[in-house]
């Protein structure tokens, strides 16, 4: 079995919490509690056929006061989900910084990375445009983009199985040494 | 005799200051008079309205209650008020350059220890006021030039009094004293610190000594130490808020209430630099509905995450995270005693404050019954933000990040419900209770008999 480590990363309140639990209990959380840092774990057996994939997920908050935090979790992780709201455009310009610092602590330009608008439920209180979010997707190196809700469960299991779709292709599956590798990571 | 009168009216008194204040003086006459204080009154103060003396009593009598009652599982110290780090600061800065001391100016609100915040704030305050009336009258222009010249070759930074003193010297100058100049004479007196008051009366400051040599003899050379350090007054404090928070939170109060997520929410970061610049260079901010709830919320919390010392103290900050669910209250109580008083008042303005807006949280109904949206940002979710900025042991820069953020997760919880509770009870908070008062007072009583 493979286990993936998926971190979730924006602004407060964009909905990072909800889109996850959205994805791991297919419930939408109404309560409006800050997460400092959550954890969660799903099993997706249907996913690819044969394996049984193991999905962490992390939330970290972006949160000014828990930076420290923060880069041991972009450290850890494989695949990260860059989540801004729709409704509020501070936290898409957020995300620009929060790239850079990914991209800085991996070292690398080649990180699984997906751009999530979430709220697009809430389609009357937009202020930031699709073009807006394809064109920062573009920017950055061509990275995928997608607008979804938790609350309308548009686009969730999707932000998900893209990032593990993304790692599997940057890391693919070897068979002898992938258990060992698991492994590892467990450690 | 005033000692009587207060015997009879007692049960009708509500306990203010100045009543509190004549009690110490007749204690301080007849010690007799401590047992009556003793046994029957149930004196009620808030922290606030003691003065800088019976706070610094307050703290010893705090500490010994707290080592005494309470097994707190940690050492605790009371925390320095920065008295000392100004200090030190200052004698650099005396003996240094002229230079130096435009660029310790660099930064006057942010990231600077707190008393310093207050010291700029006061010195921002007599500047605006001297500015304002220089606009006002042209034939004080000399007077002022006479008072500015002085100023600097004054090396005290808190110099309330020279303010005061300017204003007794310029009646002297004109022929006669005009209407206006008096009225700004008695708009000025109430602008300064009341502790600059007690420089005029000469019968407070000798009180002042009688008391201040009452001390216990055990400790002595350390009062000594401390007497020679600061001039203990008799009069409250006056509010010791720093003026970023206090026009944050009074802007937040008028426009950010109902906003969802306040404090929760992203804000501007060039926006925010800006507002932090306007700030720590010492301009006058106003902040009114053109700037967004979010960037004011974004700055006040900016502020509390830089101060050098967290609010709440780097020396508490065990004290704080081990307490006892069981008597949370109390020790939460006796903490926020051993708080320098500048920490306490700000501390104070910040929890009345967030609980405003924790009462905000729900959806409601106006007088007219229409529907207002709550910001939902209950007690909870408030001292989740709040916590890490309120209470941490290192500083933000610091790099080991690896090996103490997983100590700090586990802190963290701690911090959130000590946060919580004091959003919660912060009326209570901040009252010293009668047995507590008791001992104060006791501790006056035995000092005037080993004396």
């Amino acid at each position: 079995m493979r286990e993936y480590k998926l971190v979730v990363l924006g602004s407060g309140g964009v909905g990072k919490s909800a889109l996850t639990v959205q994805f791991v209990q297919g419930i939408f959380v109404e309560k409006y509690d800050p997460t400092i840092e959550d954890s969660y774990r799903k099993n997706v057996c249907e996913f690819i056929s044969l394996q049984c994939e193991l999905i962490r997920l992390l939330i970290v908050c972006l949160q000014e006061q828990f930076t420290a935090m923060r880069d041991l979790y972009m450290k850890n992780g494989q695949g990260f989900a860059l989540v801004y709201s729709i409704t509020a455009q501070s936290t898409f310009n957020d995300l620009q910084d929060l790239r850079e610092q990914i991209l800085r602590v991996k070292d690398t330009e080649d990180v699984p990375m997906i751009l999530v608008g979430n709220k697009c439920d809430l389609e009357d209180e937009r202020v930031v445009g699709k073009e807006q979010g394809q064109n920062f997707a573009r920017q950055w190196s061509n990275c995928a983009f997608l607008e979804s809700s938790a609350k309308s469960k548009i686009n969730v299991n999707e932000i998900f199985y893209d990032l593990v779709r993304q790692i599997n292709r940057k890391t693919p599956v070897e068979k002898k040494r992938a258990k060992k590798k698991s492994n590892c990571i467990l450690l | 005799m005033r000692c009587t009168n207060e015997k009879h009216s007692q049960h009708t008194y509500t306990w203010n200051n100045s009543i509190f204040r004549v009690l110490e003086r007749s204690i301080f006459c007849s010690p007799r008079l401590h047992l009556f204080i003793k046994n029957t009154v149930r004196i009620s103060v808030s922290i606030q309205s003691l003065s800088e003396l019976e706070r610094v009593r307050l703290q010893e009598v705090a500490l010994v209650r707290l080592m005494k009652d309470f097994d707190l599982g940690c050492q605790i110290t009371i925390p320095k008020d920065g008295q000392k780090r100004k200090k030190s600061l200052r004698r650099k800065l005396d003996s240094l350059s002229k230079e130096k001391r435009d660029k310790e100016s660099d930064s006057q609100a942010f990231g600077v220890p707190l008393s310093q915040v207050i010291v700029n704030d006061r010195r921002h305050k007599q500047l605006q006021e001297e500015q304002e009336e220089q606009r006002s009258t042209a034939d004080r222009v000399s007077s002022l030039l006479h008072l500015t010249g002085r100023r600097s070759t004054n090396k005290e930074l808190s110099s309330s009094n020279s303010s005061l003193s300017s204003s007794s010297e310029t009646p002297n100058e004109g022929t006669t004293p005009s209407t206006p100049e008096t009225a700004l004479r008695s708009r000025r007196r109430g602008g300064v610190s009341v502790d600059c008051i007690t420089d005029l009366d000469d019968s407070h400051s000798r009180l002042l000594e009688a008391l201040q040599l009452s001390m216990p003899v055990e400790s002595h050379s350390e009062k000594k130490k401390k007497t020679s350090d600061a001039k203990l007054s008799l009069n409250p404090i006056y509010r010791q808020v720093p003026r970023v928070l206090d026009s944050c939170c009074q802007h937040l109060q008028k426009y950010g209430l109902q906003t969802v997520g306040i404090f929760r929410v992203g804000s501007s970061k060039k926006r925010v630099r800006q507002l932090r610049e306007a700030f720590d260079q010492g301009a006058d901010v106003v902040l009114d509905q053109r700037h967004s709830v979010h960037d004011v919320a974004a700055l006040l919390k900016e502020f509390l995450r830089d101060m050098p010392d967290p609010l709440l103290t780097r020396e508490l900050y065990s004290a704080f995270i081990t307490l006892d669910k069981a008597d949370q209250h109390t020790v939460i109580q006796l903490l926020i005693c051993l708080l320098p008083a500048c920490n306490s008042d700000t501390l104070q303005c910040l929890l009345h404050f967030l609980s405003d807006v924790a009462n905000h949280a729900e959806d409601s109904r106006d007088a007219d019954g229409n529907e207002v949206i709550g910001n939902k940002m209950t007690s909870l979710n408030l001292a989740t933000i709040f916590g890490p900025n309120l209470l941490h042991k290192q500083k933000s820069s610091e790099k080991e990040f690896s090996v103490e953020s997983s100590a700090r997760m586990e802190d963290s919880a701690a911090i959130i419900s000590v946060v919580q509770h004091m959003i919660d009870t912060h009326q209570s908070l901040f009252t010293v209770h009668h047995d507590l008062n008791e001992g104060q007072v006791c501790l006056q009583n035995r000092n005037i008999c080993s004396f």
